[in-house]
């Protein structure tokens, strides 16, 4: 698994990926697979290091570079600085409740519902079909966070974002993008 | 089958059995317990609360009346009418997705299943847990080639079961340690031939292996693939060259059947590789801890099954004038088996929300519960039986059955040292590490 290395350098790769999850979003089949489970992706690659999210909806009209928060992030994990007499003297019944991951609803922001750690090479890879998501996982290559049942509902997903994949990396490439733009 | 034929046996086809009608509710109900003053850090999720309450009345109405006659009956028995109705209520297609005909449990629907069931008898969990744990290479692989052929008897009336081959004739603990794989001696291998492997070597101690459709076998490709070779195969069990034989006559566990698998030249198609060649050690390791969990889910489930006919008894049981539970010393053995019961519940619903919520699933979790939870079983069933005493020690009462049963799931999915090596291991790494220099 290796990146291409001439035709579309890292950064290239890195707008490639995020242009491919805008569009993938605006797909009608995709946005309605995520909509109907409230499924939003993050995916946040290493060497070279970058992020991209996928939400539905998030076309023509969205920053395909823009950031979301994401679910890891200390910003994140701290949250808002909390406010003067925090926490309060009474306090209410603890939640008792499963730690489940509260569902976002689809194409809000927010942590994702699912989050993909992996090298930009195996993102790469799995976007073009040369490696499936539990085989990445199985070789160490691939980290899923959040309900691993919803992972098979990438099955739905996954093609059309390789396609936008493949489509853009290719923009990309003659576009000469920089990591500054990929930032 | 025959017969119950002891008091508790006659006692629990009436649904009277002392296990059946004390402590409502039991101390896995959260929810009740909840609602009784008694609030727990965890909520089971509504679909979990509902198959615990259906995997509840499964062991109640079917297991626990058969329980002493399977545990009597010649090791080569077995009971396919407790898992024909096991089937009728999902309880082997519990983890196929809904979409796919199943009821979409994950581990932790799994786990709490396992727990109600082997309160009961945990032989009977392991037949039903076993034939899940084979399914779950076909599910995780997402190939719809392999769903498609390997998962349709899940979904027919008629009871199928699968097993999962991994024990060898000379290696159990070096299959499951990372890097021992090179020690194991004369491993199962699969060689290339045209579009077939040929499997040659012997599996042994392989539950269900005597009545599955399909095994779940994991093999070392010769030529070594990339990494250690080791390959996962879904093999049919009719297939030309395999042999079932030596039914493991097991101290306790006996309702599940241990069985020696021989295969000699057995072509199977390249088409059965899960995953791809090389990945069965990844993939050992992603099962692993997800079986790790629900078999400390099960060892809870024989402690608690122990603690329950304990604490009824303690409490009907008068000596010195007064109930057995108003003794000092008797109070003090229920009130650390308890303890007991309820951390091994805590240690496998946590490990087991990890494995539905990381992917691989972590080392420690699952470890640390099914060393406490194994533990935990062996010192509860013994404190059980001297609260018993001489009824205890007789078949009676089924204490003795599990103290029998209490020192299986010791050994299988890791032993005590296989997981002290992946908990090490776990807290060596900078996530769990302690080192202020870090």
């Amino acid at each position: 698994m290796t990146l291409p290395e001439t035709s579309a350098a890292p950064p290239a790769v890195a707008v490639a990926f995020r242009r491919a999850a805008a569009a993938a979003g605006a797909d009608p089949a995709v946005a309605a697979i995520m909509r109907e489970h409230a499924l939003t992706l993050q995916f946040a690659c290493s060497d070279p290091s970058f992020e991209f999210a996928l939400r539905p909806d998030a076309g023509p009209g969205a920053n395909p570079l823009a950031d979301v928060p994401l679910a890891g992030s200390a910003t994140a994990a701290r949250g808002p600085r909390p406010p003067a007499g925090f926490p309060p003297a009474e306090r209410p019944p603890a939640s008792n409740a499963v730690p489940a991951r509260p569902a976002t609803p689809a194409g809000a922001s927010g942590p994702a519902v699912l989050r993909f750690e992996l090298p930009a090479a195996a993102a790469h890879a799995l976007l073009l079909g040369q490696l499936t998501i539990p085989q990445a996982a199985v070789a160490g290559q691939l980290q899923v966070k959040g309900p691993v049942a919803q992972v098979r509902l990438l099955a739905g997903i996954l093609p059309t974002l390789g396609a936008c994949y493949g489509a853009a990396l290719a923009a990309a490439a003659s576009e000469g993008a920089t990591l500054a733009e990929a930032r | 089958m025959t017969t119950p034929a002891s008091p508790v046996g006659r006692l629990a086809q009436a649904g009277t059995t002392p296990a059946a009608t004390m402590l409502p509710p039991t101390l896995s109900d959260l929810a009740a317990l909840d609602a009784a003053g008694m609030p727990s850090l965890f909520r089971l999720p509504p679909e979990v609360e509902r198959l615990r309450e259906e995997a509840r009345e499964f062991a109640r109405q079917v297991v626990r009346p058969r329980a002493e006659a399977n545990d009597l009956a010649p090791a080569g028995d077995f009971d396919w009418a407790v898992i024909r109705e096991g089937h009728r209520r999902d309880l082997l297609r519990l983890t196929i997705p809904a979409e796919l005909g199943g009821r979409g449990a994950g581990v932790l629907g799994v786990a709490v299943v396992m727990e109600e069931i082997a309160a009961a008898c945990p032989a009977t969990a392991l037949v039903f847990g076993a034939s899940l744990l084979a399914l779950s290479a076909v599910l995780f692989s997402a190939d719809r080639r392999l769903q498609a052929r390997f998962l349709p008897p899940f979904l027919s009336d008629d009871p199928v079961l699968a097993c999962n081959a991994i024990t060898e004739d000379e290696a159990g603990c070096d299959l499951l340690i990372p890097g021992n794989a090179a020690h194991v001696a004369n491993p199962m291998t699969a060689t290339r031939d045209g579009d077939h492997y040929i499997l040659n070597g012997t599996k042994r101690f392989i539950t269900n292996g005597q009545v599955a459709e399909w095994a779940t076998v994991f093999a070392t490709v010769t030529p070594p693939a990339p990494r250690d070779g080791r390959t996962v195969f879904i093999v049919g069990l009719d297939t030309p060259g395999i042999t079932r034989s030596g039914i493991a006559d097991k101290m306790g566990y006996r309702a599940c059947l241990g069985t020696t698998l021989e295969f000699a030249g057995v072509a199977v198609p390249s088409e059965n590789v899960v995953l791809g060649e090389g990945l069965g050690q990844g993939y050992l390791r992603v099962q692993s801890n997800q079986a790790r969990s629900i078999v400390a889910a099960i060892s809870t489930g024989v402690a608690r099954g122990a603690f329950e006919i304990a604490a009824s008894y303690a409490r009907r049981r008068v000596q010195g004038g007064r109930p057995l539970i108003e003794h000092q010393f008797t109070a003090r053995k229920l009130a650390e088996m308890t303890a007991k019961v309820d951390g091994a519940r805590l240690l496998y619903l946590q490990a087991a929300y990890q494995a539905d919520h990381l992917l691989p699933a972590p080392d420690y979790g699952p470890a640390t519960a099914k060393l406490f939870a194994d533990r935990a079983a062996i010192e509860v069933t013994e404190e059980a039986m001297s609260i018993l005493g001489a009824r205890g020690y007789c078949r009676e009462y089924g204490i003795e059955k599990l103290v029998r049963d209490s020192f299986g799931a010791r050994i299988y999915e890791g032993t005590p040292e296989v997981l002290a090596l992946a908990i090490a291991g776990a807290l060596a790494r900078p996530e769990l590490s302690a080192d202020e220099a870090r």
